[in-house]
């Protein structure tokens, strides 16, 4: 029972992160039993060579998009700590986008309702593939006390600028 | 209906002349037949243009730009497109296989491929986003190199979709150009870089955001899949090193990597290895393309004269062809040629190989100073650098240069007044397609005596034949994997693979099927569409399904000194395999082969082939 | 009992197109496979090469040559 386990979070390290994106992939197989990268809850942006920033829900401690929900069809799972969506509720207004600070929830054509991280229910099927493929760039922990956790909430072009600018092995514009 | 499983049996039909887009469906029964991406390709292409081929010009509005994923395309770990269309280094179907996103965003945009017909007066992008295609205005576009495009791009259409590109080689027409993928990925062999340009196509943007088609046995593929990701995740050298690892052991260990224009394939230059690549110059190891458990890929950056040049890798032949072949062994100085003939959209292998003919003609004293306007040496970096970006804007010698080494042979020839075969002899190349950098003369590597002689896609090095016909040595190999669409790095046994196959599509191919029927087929067709040729090259198989003269000479050098193929090797070879094949001694199908397979519509232009050989 | 290794492509005309071996000991298949490439003088490693059952399905990790009676052996990578 994900319950006694506690809640989860997914730990990112994006050195590891070869751009693959099996975890978009096993996402999609596992919530639309399709191959459907679009509807993944995480994606891997990669605006620079080998700069891979792999983008999903980090349940953020203060919850901001569950807040911001005007029809309450998001909650969060205390099980998991994970951000829940009732679909009958969302009427797609994206007001959880822009709440965000990483836009992560994702709207995508074909979908009736927003699509966030449910962190599988407690084994989530992205960390499990990439685990698999020996890549480790995505592990499942406890959920950090450390609240820093929302810093990670952060759109993905501004993450690469940070990682491959910072970086000066890039050395070129992209 | 047939329910179709894998695919969704429709086409995007582009016609740049008219502006006119619109969907084609394509029958399931097709499919089972050619399976899909380089099959599907000789099929449209004989269907389209197969009784007036040899008056199709390839660089012509008339010629079909054919981008085709596969059934197994997303599904099977790895990700492969295929590009093809009549080849302006062939003059057949080449089935160029290229990594890039594209491939899924066809399918996840509802298509199974994008054909692209006539050309455009203005040069144009096509901007794909599931149901809506526009043809867009590139004029602002046009001229740009890859990295500048790629960024202009990303302004043009927002977000970061999938894209195939040309650079300035493919807008010039230049027969070595490429179809290029972000941001080092090249559909290299058979020139279509050309073709996309001829057409004033700059790129192909595609935002697909639906699901891929169902697949027929979802629990067993979703078996089968990881089986394949937990076998392919388990190549843990392969992983570190990827095919960089080739640049030494290639030449060192197996004597089959060209040095300097094929004289030697053996070198001892602890220099040039990949582990002083792996501690130089990689900055991200592994890296992946989508849907990949293997990631042969490497991030590789070098300063050269002050400037930082990135590229991926360099893969092997990218190492051989811009570095071994061009006499370099300096990995720095190699990864800046490889990541400007990406930057220029140049297929490094065919580019390098016509350097390295240019070089030992400029050698043996054919070329002169005068010719060329400056001086050529094995391993100057400078003046390789300056003729790679001569023959991308077919500036001076790059004018015909740029018309790939066969082609430029025969021109150096009428300027010299040289009979062709002097000028051929230092050609490395088949039937107009460079040999890929792994030579047969050692008979330590893979291809075998035969494999680019009877390559229905010439030197391609990828697509090789062998012995026997109904074992992965045979080119229906490649044939398969090229037309189920899947990256030969991540194939495993091929009875895992036809249960992929068969899982994804609910076909039931056997391994019998595949080496009688589907695989014969797709390369019969290839055949009869080589052999037509023209308008401007055609083969004569009694002439041309043969080696570069180079491969009969004894190696120079190394362990396998001495070592060389012998003219009746190669001839008893293809004997036996076009016997395998149903094809007659001359390697074209015969009629009783052609109707087994289904190609009775064939027939009838295989009888003109037979009666022009004198042997019908 | 009877073990046979085939070779296929160039595999075949250096190690010899079959090589069959009379054991008593249950020999790891793989790293039979390994050593007599090895012996042949081949630059491969185990991980380069496929070996597969006659019909081309895989062979179980951990086949000895007292479970198959049967191998073939071939270059996984053609091409790069």
């Amino acid at each position: 029972m994900s319950s006694q386990r506690g809640q989860l979070w997914i730990l990112v390290d994006y050195s590891l992160c070869t751009g693959c994106r099996l975890c978009e992939i096993a996402c999609s197989l596992k919530h639309e039993g399709a191959v459907w990268p679009a509807a993944s809850r995480i994606t891997v942006y990669e605006y620079y060579p080998g700069v891979a920033v792999p983008h999903y829900c980090v349940q953020c401690p203060d919850y901001p998009c569950v807040a911001a929900c005007p029809t309450k069809a998001l909650r969060v799972d205390q099980a998991t700590g994970a951000v829940l969506v009732d679909p009958s509720l969302c009427t797609l207004c994206a007001k959880c986008v822009e709440a965000c600070p990483g836009r992560v929830p994702r709207i995508v054509g074909g979908k009736p309702h927003v699509l966030i991280c449910d962190l599988c229910g407690g084994d989530p099927a992205c960390a499990r593939e990439c685990a698999r493929a020996g890549y480790n760039a995505l592990r499942v922990v406890r959920r950090p006390a450390n609240t820093a956790v929302k810093h990670y909430a952060r759109p993905p072009d501004l993450v690469a600028e940070e990682i491959g600018g910072s970086r000066a092995v890039w050395g070129w514009e992209r | 209906m047939i329910r179709a499983y894998g695919i969704w049996g429709r086409l995007l039909v582009v016609d740049l002349a008219s502006g006119r887009v619109s969907a084609e469906s394509v029958h399931p029964v097709v499919y089972r037949m050619f399976v899909g991406g380089r099959g599907l390709a000789a099929y449209l292409l004989w269907r389209e243009l197969g009784r007036r081929w040899r008056e199709v010009d390839p660089l012509g509005p008339e010629n079909m730009l054919l981008i085709l994923t596969g059934p197994l395309t997303g599904y099977y770990p790895g990700i492969k497109l295929v590009v093809s269309g009549k080849s302006p280094q062939s003059n057949g179907v080449v089935g160029s296989a290229v990594s890039s996103h594209v491939a899924y965003a066809i399918k996840a945009a509802g298509y199974d491929g994008i054909v692209v017909r006539g050309a455009s007066r203005d040069p144009v992008y096509l901007y794909v986003k599931d149901d809506a295609v526009e043809i867009r205005d590139a004029g602002r576009l046009w001229g740009l190199r890859g990295l500048e495009l790629i960024g202009a791009l990303r302004k043009e259409v927002g977000g970061d979709p999938p894209s195939l590109y040309i650079g300035p080689a493919g807008e010039n027409l230049v027969r070595t150009a490429a179809v290029m993928a972000r941001w080092f990925h090249a559909a290299g062999y058979g020139g279509y870089g050309a073709v996309m340009g001829s057409k004033r196509l700059k790129a192909v943007v595609v935002d697909g955001t639906g699901p891929l088609p169902p697949v027929a046995d979802r629990d067993e593929f979703l078996k089968l899949r990881h089986e394949v990701i937990d076998k392919v995740a388990s190549r843990t050298t392969f992983r570190m090193w990827g095919t960089t690892s080739g640049i030494w052991s290639v030449g060192h260990d197996t004597s089959s990597e060209p040095v300097r224009n094929w004289q030697e394939e053996w070198h001892d230059r602890d220099e040039f290895s990949h582990v002083v690549i792996q501690r130089r110059h990689w900055v991200k190891n592994p890296w992946a393309d989508w849907g990949c458990p293997l990631a042969c890929m490497k991030v590789s950056r070098a300063v050269v004269d002050g400037n930082a040049y990135v590229t991926d890798g360099p893969d092997y032949e990218m190492g051989a062809y811009l570095g071994s072949d061009l006499g370099l062994f300096e990995v720095d100085k190699v990864i800046a040629l490889t990541s400007l003939a990406d930057d220029l959209g140049l297929c490094g292998i065919q580019t390098g190989n016509v350097l390295g003919f240019a070089v030992e003609l400029y050698d043996r004293g054919v070329l002169s100073r005068e010719d060329v306007g400056y001086e050529l040496a094995w391993g100057d970096f400078g003046s390789l650098k300056r003729l790679l970006e001569d023959v991308a804007y077919r500036r001076g010698i790059g004018s015909f240069l740029a018309e790939g080494t066969y082609r430029a042979a025969l021109e150096i020839a009428r300027r010299k007044g040289l009979p062709a075969e002097e000028v051929l002899r230092y050609a490395v190349q088949v039937k107009g397609v460079g040999v890929g950098a792994h030579g047969i003369r050692s008979r330590r590597d893979y291809p075998q005596p035969i494999a680019y002689a009877a390559s229905v896609q010439g030197g391609d090095h990828t697509s090789v034949a062998g012995l026997p016909v109904d074992s992965e040595e045979s080119e229906i190999w490649p044939a398969f994997l090229d037309s189920a669409v899947v990256c030969m790095f991540t194939s495993v046994e091929e009875a895992t693979m036809l249960r992929f196959l068969n899982a994804v599509t609910g076909w039931s191919v056997t391994r019998e099927e595949l080496y009688r029927t589907v695989g014969p087929r797709i390369l019969a067709l290839q055949r009869v569409l080589l052999l037509l040729g023209g308008p401007d090259a055609r083969w004569d198989p009694r002439v041309h399904d043969d080696n570069p003269p180079r491969f009969y000479e004894p190696l120079p050098t190394g362990p396998y000194a001495g070592s060389a193929v012998t003219r009746e090797e190669v001839s008893r070879g293809l004997a036996d395999y076009y016997k395998q094949l149903g094809w007659d001694e001359l390697g074209v199908p015969t009629e009783e082969t052609l109707k087994r397979l289904g190609l009775h519509d064939v027939v009838e232009i295989v009888r003109g082939i037979r009666r022009e050989l004198g042997t019908g | 009992m009877m073990f046979c290794i085939k070779f296929f492509g160039n595999l075949a005309a250096t190690a010899g197109p079959e090589l069959c071996l009379e054991e008593s000991r249950c020999l790891d298949v793989r790293l039979l496979v390994e050593e007599v490439l090895r012996s042949a003088g081949e630059a491969l490693s185990i991980e380069e090469v496929l070996v597969t059952l006659p019909d081309g399905s895989p062979l179980p990790p951990g086949t000895t040559t007292c479970d198959a009676e049967e191998v073939r052996v071939l270059r996984l990578f053609r091409g790069g």
